[in-house]
């Protein structure tokens, strides 16, 4: 099973989140903002990160993962699998346009909150390669 | 109203009686008036202190008048231009409304002539500054509605449903049975009202602007085999089947993929919804060299004709017994005209009591 870290700023969403996976048998870890996260990511290692998108600003969300991907800081970290979620959209089943030059601010999945149980670990799942 | 302190008019004229009595004559009845003797000196005024209304000679020394309503339209378009001149010919006429004039005055003009030119053109523009308001205010209240419904009403609906899957999937430990329905029920209301949601932010967000530009070139059959598929899980679900029959010659269109198939799919889903049991949905295309057809029909209880024209309209929903039953937001058809339309195209509908409904939506190719 795996270590997940969650970094949201919705306490409610980490709770259930975290109830959820650790149901699955997985040890999840929290964070409520992208600085905290990023430092979780260096002390914990996680196999896997779900990031919500919009917490203070879509940047928030963004930044941290151009920095851990486009950074030498986190160089041993890049590979980490991020699934990228968000209450907040433009259009149902649109995404928030990235321009192509900013391609490594995207995640490696992305589901709109809320999601079911079943959703939630299957793209956990297929990102971790199980 | 907007701007009903005093109006200010520019006068431009190189006579220099014509420009006293329009000066006497337009501050006696309560506006502000600024004079000119030349075009250049005119646009100079013009510039500084823009005025609600314009009256410009035709015939100057320097630049003409029809130079200084080219530069007027330029600098401010809203800005009422009325034409003067002692040559009146229909040519001059038609010249200056061709560059923007509002009105043309021949000379001599009586007094009440120039005060009725006055108040129609200061009324115009009145009207124009108060439509333009309301359009702003429009905006605004379209942008507020989508903040609010996306970030302060559907944030925290998704933590709360977020919050009962934990319950649902009795990841924390098992759950009584009692519970475990309610918690069921509620999540089934919360799922309706958020794909209520999504609907009403749909139909706010659906702007000309957006469709035009991502519209891509998508082949008419591509359509079809993605509408078909996605009707195909839900009629099979309901125990119907879908039919497809597709144009023999596969037209390209150029469209905004996901807006168009969510159109398409609304009138499927609704075939599919309001169908009679064991029904066939039933998707047909075909195109001209001008127009692609996309009909879908059902094998429903129609429509009532006296509600037909009223399908489109926002939370239009049904009284009839037979499809009023039926859970629906009744935005469904008017988030598709928009869609539609927004397309360049049109969505018209037939339907026959006991016999089922066929929409068709029509597309311009080029």
């Amino acid at each position: 099973m795996a270590k997940i870290l969650i970094i949201d700023d919705d306490p409610d969403f980490t709770l259930a989140n975290k109830a959820i996976l650790e149901a699955a048998g997985h040890e999840v870890i929290t964070a409520s903002d992208g600085k905290a996260g990023l430092e979780s990511v260096k002390s914990q290692d996680p196999d896997l990160i779900i990031l919500d998108i919009m917490m203070d600003s879509i940047f928030e969300g963004f930044s941290v993962t151009t920095t851990l991907r486009g950074t030498p800081e986190y160089m041993d970290y890049r590979d980490i699998p991020v699934l990228m979620v968000s209450a907040v959209k433009k259009m149902t089943g649109e995404r928030f346009e990235i321009p192509p030059e900013a391609k490594i601010a995207e995640g490696d999945e992305f589901l709109d909150k809320p999601f079911t149980a079943e959703v939630l670990l299957s793209k956990v799942n297929k990102l971790l390669g199980a | 109203m907007v701007l009903r302190a005093q109006p200010h008019i520019l006068v431009i004229d190189d006579d220099e009686v014509a420009r006293d009595s329009a000066r006497v004559l337009l501050s006696r009845w309560g506006y502000r008036v600024t004079l000119a003797e030349t075009g250049e000196k005119g646009l100079e005024a013009l510039k500084a202190d823009p005025p609600d209304l314009l009256v410009v000679d035709l015939q100057m020394p320097g630049i003409s008048g029809l130079e200084v309503l080219e530069a007027v339209r330029e600098f401010d378009p809203t800005i009422i231009c009325i034409m003067v001149t002692g040559f009146a010919t229909l040519q001059s006429a038609m010249d200056a409304m061709k560059q923007g004039a509002y009105d043309f005055l021949p000379k001599p003009f009586s007094p009440d002539e120039l005060k009725l030119a006055v108040n129609r053109g200061l009324e115009r523009r009145f009207l124009e500054k108060e439509a333009q308001k309301l359009r702003e205010e429009k905006a605004r209240m379209e942008a507020n509605f989508v903040t609010m419904v996306s970030h302060q009403m559907r944030s925290p609906l998704a933590a709360v449903r977020q919050l009962l899957e934990v319950a649902a999937t009795e990841s924390l430990g098992p759950l009584e049975a009692k519970y475990k329905d309610l918690v069921t029920r509620a999540n089934l209301r919360i799922d309706g009202l958020m794909q209520d949601m999504n609907a009403w932010l749909n139909m706010v967000r659906i702007e000309e602007d957006g469709v035009a530009e991502r519209k891509q070139p998508v082949k008419l059959s591509e359509i079809i085999a993605g509408l078909a598929k996605r009707t195909q899980m839900e009629a099979e679900a309901a125990g119907q089947t879908v039919v497809v029959e597709e144009a023999a010659d596969d037209a390209t269109l150029q469209v905004d993929r996901e807006s168009l198939m969510e159109a398409l799919y609304n009138i499927a889903s609704n075939a599919v919804k309001y169908n009679r049991d064991q029904g066939q949905v039933s998707i047909r295309s075909h195109s001209t060299r001008l127009q692609a057809d996309i009909i879908i029909s059902d094998q429903g209880p129609g429509i009532p004709k006296a509600e037909i024209p009223y399908i489109f309209d926002d939370f239009f929903r049904s009284k009839s017994p037979k499809l009023k039953s039926k859970p629906g937001t009744g935005l469904g058809l008017s988030i598709t005209r928009r869609i539609v339309r927004a397309h360049g195209g049109e969505v018209t509908v037939t339907s026959r009591e006991d016999e089922g409904t066929s929409f068709t939506v029509s597309l311009p190719l080029q």
